[in-house]
């Protein structure tokens, strides 16, 4: 949290003193944007168009677990504005947050690494013990997820090892070292071809939301106008592109 | 300019220091929830946890002892280039983050690593077992015995080797006779600071081994994990990791720690 807030201070004496210097004048803004690691690529592209159009802002992804990031905006982390991968979050996030608004939905797949190696067919599949499966903790939004997936098929899976969020966990199943994992069908379709999708079979009903807010300062200023922007052009211009995406609507 | 001994600015920054490094560590307990101690102490999680943690530990320290001493050795008495280039990667570990210690074993010993396969081929598969925590932990923390008792090998009085040769003693008699009783403060200082690491490594283990309740999930990766969804259990966790690293401190401050210190420079082997 400390080296967080040191390293806010001391990016945004550098963006501040470019402003004046530099000839973007009075259109220099710093943003961090605090994103639920599953949907850091996604956002990333959506952060290129709206910088494109505005000279001399800057936009900052911190991507990690929607849990994580909740509980270091609670502390007063310097963000302007946060992407859950969840309500729950959005909650633990406290009273920073503004008109919080669902942004995309997305499905929970099986991420298998390419080529299937585990031959993994139906979601009863991750109860076997010889294969690894990974899952993240409870209380992450991919772990919540994932959890209720198997509460609804009943399956106990045989998990190996718990990744603190959604980015990690599909990295071990990119690398091969783990063969499955219960993820965001939009995040393992990004990762192909090193990661494949097996349909949940059962089917399930559990859908996830990426939820967007913009934040008000730590002091309880309200959110600024760059953060108010942004969170516009995400739920607005934003919407086709994720559809592109392959998200589901709100 | 008063007094000779300690002149003000250098009592300044000095107070100054240890308050940066003692402050932090007061705030934890300050911060510590008490009213969870009893409830987060006794979970299940956390004696699995601090049960993990010192049964790891343990063996990863006595691992560095059983392949880190005659490793120590061998740089110490090695010359050349060879001997130099292994100096070299012994220390890269105490250097490297831990996390690329981490992604170095999956790369070496993974399922698709460089070793994997063939480990797997006799059964042993380390990444995510308990078995890999150890090995995460014995890379990061044998590098600090060896340093340690390297540098009290090079120190072996060469004269008292020359007398054992003399007495007839044979190259194993010697070495198990003469260097190795020198050395001994050294190796049991190395083996305090190997444990010690191994019982603090984290970035290593979370890469390599993963995070399993029970089984990879060390006090260090139980308190990460408290960060990120139960700041309270973090902060027992930590205060309890702090509890068990005094401890430690002050039952080797009198002993193995205060033999530790002449070996550093060159002087001679004689600290007992």
């Amino acid at each position: 949290m400390l080296l967080l807030s040191v390293a806010a201070v001391v990016s945004g004496c550098a963006s501040g003193r470019a402003g004046t210097d530099g000839a973007a004048g009075t259109g220099s803004a710093e943003l961090v944007v605090f994103a639920a690691s599953s949907f850091a690529a996604p956002l990333g592209e959506l952060v290129d168009r709206f910088q494109r159009d505005r000279p001399g802002v800057e936009v900052r992804i911190n991507p990690a677990s929607s849990t994580a990031l909740a509980l270091q905006i609670a502390d007063g982390a310097p963000a302007g504005v946060f992407v859950s991968a969840g309500r729950a979050p959005i909650e633990r996030a406290g009273g920073r947050v503004v008109d919080p608004v669902v942004v995309a939905t997305d499905d929970l797949v099986v991420a298998v690494p390419e080529g299937n190696p585990g031959r993994v067919r139906v979601t009863a599949d991750l109860a076997r013990v010889d294969l690894r499966v990974g899952a993240c903790p409870a209380g992450v939004p991919c772990g919540d997820y994932a959890r209720r997936v198997f509460d609804e098929s009943g399956v106990v899976p045989s998990v190996d090892t718990e990744e603190p969020d959604a980015a990690s966990l599909l990295a071990k199943v990119r690398s091969g070292d783990l063969d499955a994992a219960v993820l965001y069908r939009s995040q393992v379709a990004a990762a192909a071809p090193m990661v494949e999708s097996v349909q949940l079979d059962p089917p399930s009903r559990v859908r996830a939301e990426y939820v967007v807010t913009a934040l008000r300062s730590p002091d309880g200023s309200p959110p600024s106008p760059t953060a108010t922007a942004f969170v516009e052009f995400v739920t607005a211009t934003g919407a086709g592109a994720l559809r592109e995406a392959g998200f589901g609507p709100p | 300019m008063t007094t000779e001994r300690r002149p003000a600015a250098v009592v300044v920054l000095g107070v100054l220091g240890a308050a940066f490094l003692s402050l932090p560590l007061l705030a934890l307990f300050v911060r510590v929830p008490w009213s969870d101690l009893g409830s987060v102490l006794s979970a299940p999680a956390t004696r699995q946890a601090l049960a993990l943690s010192l049964g790891t530990s343990v063996t990863a320290a006595g691992l560095s002892v059983v392949f880190g001493v005659p490793l120590a050795w061998l740089l110490a008495t090695g010359r050349g280039r060879v001997a130099a280039v292994g100096r070299a990667v012994v220390l890269l570990p105490i250097v490297l983050p831990p996390v690329v210690g981490g992604v170095a074993l999956l790369a070496a010993l993974g399922r698709r690593g460089v070793a994997g396969p063939l480990l797997a081929e006799v059964g042993v598969v380390l990444p995510f077992s308990a078995a890999g925590v150890v090995a995460a932990q014995v890379f990061v923390a044998m590098p600090f015995l060896v340093v340690t008792v390297e540098a009290a090998f090079r120190t072996t009085d060469p004269q008292r080797l020359a007398a054992a040769a003399s007495l007839g003693a044979g190259g194993w008699r010697s070495f198990r006779q003469v260097t190795l009783p020198a050395a001994t403060p050294a190796v049991l200082a190395g083996v305090a600071l190997a444990w010690a690491r191994a019982l603090g490594e984290f970035g290593a283990t979370i890469t390599f081994a993963g995070s399993l309740e029970g089984r990879t999930r060390t006090l260090p990766l139980a308190v990460h994990l408290g960060t990120q969804v139960d700041p309270g259990a973090a902060l027992v966790l930590s205060a309890l990791l702090v509890a068990v690293s005094l401890g430690v401190l002050v039952v080797l401050r009198s002993r193995w720690l205060v033999a530790f210190r002449p070996v550093v420079p060159a002087r001679g082997p004689r600290t007992g």
